[in-house]
């Protein structure tokens, strides 16, 4: 339990760290909202009844509820609750909105602080697929097919059902480029050149801005110096929330069967933005966690121990004091680099690292702290 | 390494073993007890589950693959890829009733295991209706007056024809195929699309 509760701060930390360096700033998305019982969105929202009888809604989807606000930063990121109806659960959620003009170049950056982000939780195997939702879209432009056609292929294309596309297309006597493409859709995912060389060789009209976009795509990626291995091409990546518009991307690693984030460019209320989200817990199961000790953990009853306290974290050091008793198998048990257990006008200092204990008196310890520079050592 | 394959057990599981025995496949232990019985070559796990969890097997990283019938998977919008229909275990998804059942009438009370295609159901018909889960005898729903129809497979009829009870329209047809795992199917795809191939030459 101790556990988790370090890794959410890990992976808060690492957030805020990685997003801030991006010029992001923290909001706090509203979590709850009124209920309109003419929108058919809030069926699927959990419900809250207030003590005089009003029905509030608690959101599920931080970016739902957090563009709806009326003053926001143009760069946000967010850690908060959110509610899943279905499974009448919380869940921990991030992510980030970059509502500056749509351009390449906040695409890209998106998913760089992705990118940095997982790589600064110490996730080593992870994997960034990108797609664009226009890509089947152009693609589907095809005379022949009905509406209805489109909507099933469409579907298929999302599940990878090739047996449905091939007899669609088999039955609509439909043979040309555009075609063949369709038919090699479910497979064509992988490394980002070799996918663009494969399209590209197609020569349809109908899908060359989205070739662009991906080789200027490409250029704006390489200014960061990233691990191209990590950056893969899936256009068969469909958008299954219709406020997606464009590039769209998720996350995930090799030995973990699911989804660790997810995002793209998506217009929301009148709103063109960019971003991602995760669950935190999801980043739980396969995060490598720095051990995130404190300096110090004082030992002591008295006022002796409450100096030394004050006195390490005026020259910097993380200190935890308790003010209580511990028994010797609870004293094991604290994480911590050096602890100090106080007594009248002794200290014993224990360095848990080192595995060694030192005794010292508390006037020449104290006195010791004092010459001290910001944060140097004392041992 | 090797694919966990999480199946449906009875009818499904014993036509699946016979086509992964006509592909080169070999198993021990397919008569006792075991719930994960391994090819002799090493290269599968089956995992005999329950139809209705061979999707959480899956969507929740406990098999790369599974393999059930439409009826269960499409409880699940959008969250597996549809590799390979099997045409095995066919059969269709009914709505049934009492024999004097009017189907126009609303609002259509259905009992069924299947709450979201009967959702569907409703939405195609453009009709108002409520939806009983059951998670088995769901014949029960008419003859105790719980619910106006039902929504389930039907194979023979048997079962129906035994509580007096027909076929009033067929909804869908539904055949078993091989889902997998989203992200596995990435991270895995090699194996995976070599096993598929095999299956499907």
């Amino acid at each position: 339990m101790k556990e988790k509760l370090e890794k959410i701060n890990f992976i808060d930390k690492k957030f805020s760290e990685t997003t801030q360096s991006f010029g992001f700033k923290k909001i706090h998305p509203k979590i709850l909202s009124d209920y309109n019982s003419l929108n058919t969105e809030h069926d699927s929202l959990l419900k809250l009844i207030t003590p005089s009888g009003k029905i509030k809604l608690l959101q599920n989807d931080p970016t739902k509820s957090l563009l709806k606000r009326d003053i926001l930063f143009k760069k946000n990121y967010y850690m908060t609750t959110g509610f899943e109806a279905n499974k009448e659960i919380e869940t921990l959620k991030g992510g980030i909105e970059n509502l500056e003009k749509a351009s390449i170049k906040s695409d890209v950056e998106t998913i760089i602080i992705a990118y940095k982000f997982l790589k600064n939780l110490n996730i080593e195997n992870f994997i960034l697929e990108i797609g664009h939702t226009h890509f089947i879209e152009n693609l589907l432009k095809i005379n022949k097919l009905s509406n209805k056609d489109r909507k099933k292929i469409y579907n298929a294309i999302h599940n990878k059902n090739s047996l449905t596309i091939d007899k669609i297309l088999k039955d609509k006597n439909i043979s040309n480029q555009k075609g063949k493409l369709l038919k090699k859709l479910p497979k064509l995912f992988g490394k980002y050149n070799k996918v663009l060389k494969t399209i590209k060789k197609y020569e349809i009209k109908e899908i060359n801005p989205i070739v662009e976009y991906l080789e200027k795509f490409k250029d704006i990626l390489k200014i960061y110096n990233i691990d191209f291995e990590k950056i893969k091409i899936d256009l068969s990546l469909t958008n299954k929330y219709s406020y997606y518009d464009g590039f769209i991307f998720k996350g995930y690693v090799d030995d973990y069967g699911q989804r660790l984030l997810k995002g793209g460019r998506y217009i929301y209320n009148s709103l063109n933005g960019t971003g991602f989200g995760f669950e935190v817990n999801k980043l739980m199961e396969v995060i490598k966690m720095e051990r995130n000790l404190e300096d110090y953990t004082i030992l002591g009853t008295n006022e002796s121990s409450v100096m030394i306290a004050n006195q390490l974290r005026t020259k910097g050091y993380k200190v935890n004091q308790i003010n209580q008793k511990l028994t010797s198998k609870a004293i094991k048990d604290i994480q911590t680099k050096y602890i100090i257990e106080v007594n009248d006008k002794k200290i014993k200092i224990i360095d848990q690292l080192k595995n060694t204990t030192q005794k010292q008196k508390l006037n020449d310890f104290t006195k010791k702290i004092q010459t001290l520079t910001l944060k140097e050592s004392i041992h | 390494m090797s694919i966990n394959i999480a199946v449906s057990k009875g009818r499904v599981f014993k036509a699946f073993v016979k086509i992964l025995k006509k592909k080169g496949f070999e198993f021990d232990g397919l008569k006792g007890r075991k719930l994960i019985i391994p090819s002799k070559d090493k290269s599968i796990n089956l995992i005999v589950v329950k139809s209705s969890d061979v999707p959480l097997y899956v969507k929740n990283s406990f098999a790369e693959l599974g393999v059930a019938g439409r009826d269960v998977i499409d409880e699940y919008e959008n969250v597996f890829y549809e590799l390979l229909d099997l045409d095995i275990g066919s059969c269709d998804l009914c709505i049934a009733g009492k024999e004097n059942l009017d189907l126009e009438k609303e609002p259509l009370t259905i009992a069924t295991k299947y709450p979201k295609q009967a959702s569907n159901y409703l939405k195609q018909k453009n009709k108002d209706g409520k939806i009983i889960k059951l998670n088995g005898s769901v014949e029960l729903g008419p003859i105790l007056g719980i619910s106006d129809c039902i929504l389930d497979i039907v194979e023979t009829g048997t079962t129906l024809k035994e509580n007096d009870l027909v076929v009033k329209e067929h909804f869908k047809e539904i055949n078993s195929l091989i889902i997998s795992n989203k992200i596995f199917y990435k991270t895995k795809f090699d194996l995976i699309d070599n096993l598929i191939k095999k299956i499907k030459e």
